[in-house]
């Protein structure tokens, strides 16, 4: 009995079963696909950035002290554990997905870690710039619910005038303690005061969006006690 | 030196053309990789006959299946190599899921040259008398954890430098380094404490 050498096996076995090269398009669009998704997550590690640059930068002592939380809270509230959380597990996925590419493996962990820290930070600073940052705390506070149970102090902690915190948009300003105010309910109030403290420099002019520390006195009236900028950062010019 | 692998690979690269037009130029690269693919099989994973025989099948009907795959810039060897690997290490996992051993020592003709090879390493056992621990190196290496054999098949018997080591594990050449350094230090513990005498193969 003649003996089959490897490759007529092999190549019987290929021509019975009708085996092709799989095409070169497949190959593609996996490689597409797989940087895809290293845009999607480098996108979100930017945005996790920004965003924890945006709640470190909104910290208030002010309402740490109003609120009169020991110093672990202020600690403990300081961190922003969820957008720091979320971008760990972010910059995991995108190290495994990156790792798929053709030549990923190539670069050590160390060298991923560098360049995916530069691209977080520049594109980070900049999304935050744009206020991008701002924009998503707004759309989580008012829409997902389960934000405002994970995000301590965020948009929504300012919406509680029985508990003197409002914030919202100046509305037809009288004076600087004389003024309505639209919040993100969209309830009108009527703001006034005496010897409102406020940051130095900062203006309160229709349309700016404040936060206000005080005590409701009516169902759409606030007595204001300080006024603070939207957010805790330096007002620009 | 690098001027021949990058003919080497220029062959290589014109045995895929051929192969991606006609199935039946695909026995060049059958018979052009049957030999190493099968020594290095034999190696890492220690299949019996009939084993090797249908692992080496699978090996080259994947490798026909992804020829579109490889990726003209990296080395057709390292390639085909790695594709050997991870079907030699899923054989290994599936044989040790259903209660196989991990190797079926035998001592052959190539263990014993990775024996001799690390024997004459005087950084490793330059004071155990060499014939006793060739055989103890035999044994040793049927021990280590399939991922420091891996490495030692490739760097001493497979004769790859790092960067084909690492083409072929999927792992940055300075890993490769770390874990060829590892796989060096687990084999002389091995051997310091008489391991391979406990597992008793």
């Amino acid at each position: 009995m003649k003996i089959m050498t490897l490759e007529k096996r092999i190549l019987d076995k290929i021509k019975q079963r009708g085996l092709r090269p799989t095409p070169r398009g497949y190959f593609y669009v996996r490689d597409a696909a797989i940087w895809i998704f290293l845009g999607v997550f480098a996108l979100a590690l930017s945005l996790g950035f920004a965003m924890t640059i945006f709640v470190i930068r909104g910290i208030d002592f002010n309402l740490f002290e109003k609120l009169g939380l020991s110093g672990g809270e202020k600690v403990m509230y300081s961190i922003p554990f969820f957008w720091i959380a979320a971008s760990v597990a972010v910059a995991i996925a995108a190290f495994i997905n990156f790792r798929n590419t053709r030549r990923g493996y190539r670069m050590s962990a160390k060298q991923f870690v560098f360049i995916a820290v530069l691209i977080t930070l520049s594109a980070g600073s900049i999304f935050y710039a744009f206020d991008i940052a701002k924009y998503i705390d707004d759309a989580a506070s008012e829409n997902l619910p389960i934000y405002n149970l994970i995000v301590p102090f965020n948009t929504n902690t300012w919406l509680d005038p029985s508990h003197g915190l409002l914030s919202g948009a100046v509305r037809d300003r009288e004076s600087e303690s004389d003024f309505n105010l639209r919040d993100a309910n969209g309830v009108l109030w009527h703001v006034t005061g005496k010897n409102i403290k406020s940051e130095e420099g900062l203006q309160w002019s229709s349309g700016e969006r404040i936060k206000i520390i005080g005590i409701q006195t009516a169902p759409d009236e606030f007595r204001a006690m300080e006024i603070l900028p939207w957010e805790k950062r330096p007002i620009r010019e | 030196m690098a001027e021949d692998k990058q003919t080497k690979n220029q062959a290589d690269v014109s045995l895929v053309r051929r192969a991606l037009e006609s199935s039946d130029e695909f026995a060049s690269i059958i018979e052009k990789y049957r030999e190493p693919l099968t020594r290095y099989v034999r190696r890492l994973a220690g299949p019996n006959r009939d084993e090797l025989d249908m692992l080496i099948q699978d090996i080259f009907i994947k490798v026909y299946e992804n020829l579109n795959d490889f990726d003209q810039k990296l080395p057709f060897s390292s390639w085909i190599y790695r594709i050997a690997h991870n079907e030699a290490m899923d054989f290994h996992r599936k044989r040790r899921r259903h209660g196989g051993s991990l190797y079926e020592p035998r001592g052959d003709g190539d263990t014993t040259i990775l024996a001799e090879t690390l024997v004459a390493d005087g950084d490793i056992i330059a004071d155990i008398d060499r014939e006793y621990a060739k055989r103890r190196v035999i044994k040793v290496l049927d021990c280590l954890d399939p991922k420091y054999k891996s490495v030692l098949v490739l760097k001493f018997l497979e004769d790859k430098d790092y960067d084909e080591i690492s083409d072929i594990l999927k792992k940055p050449p300075g890993t490769v380094a770390t874990l060829i350094h590892r796989a060096k230090r687990e084999f002389r513990k091995l051997m310091a404490n008489g391991g391979a005498d406990k597992i008793n193969l």
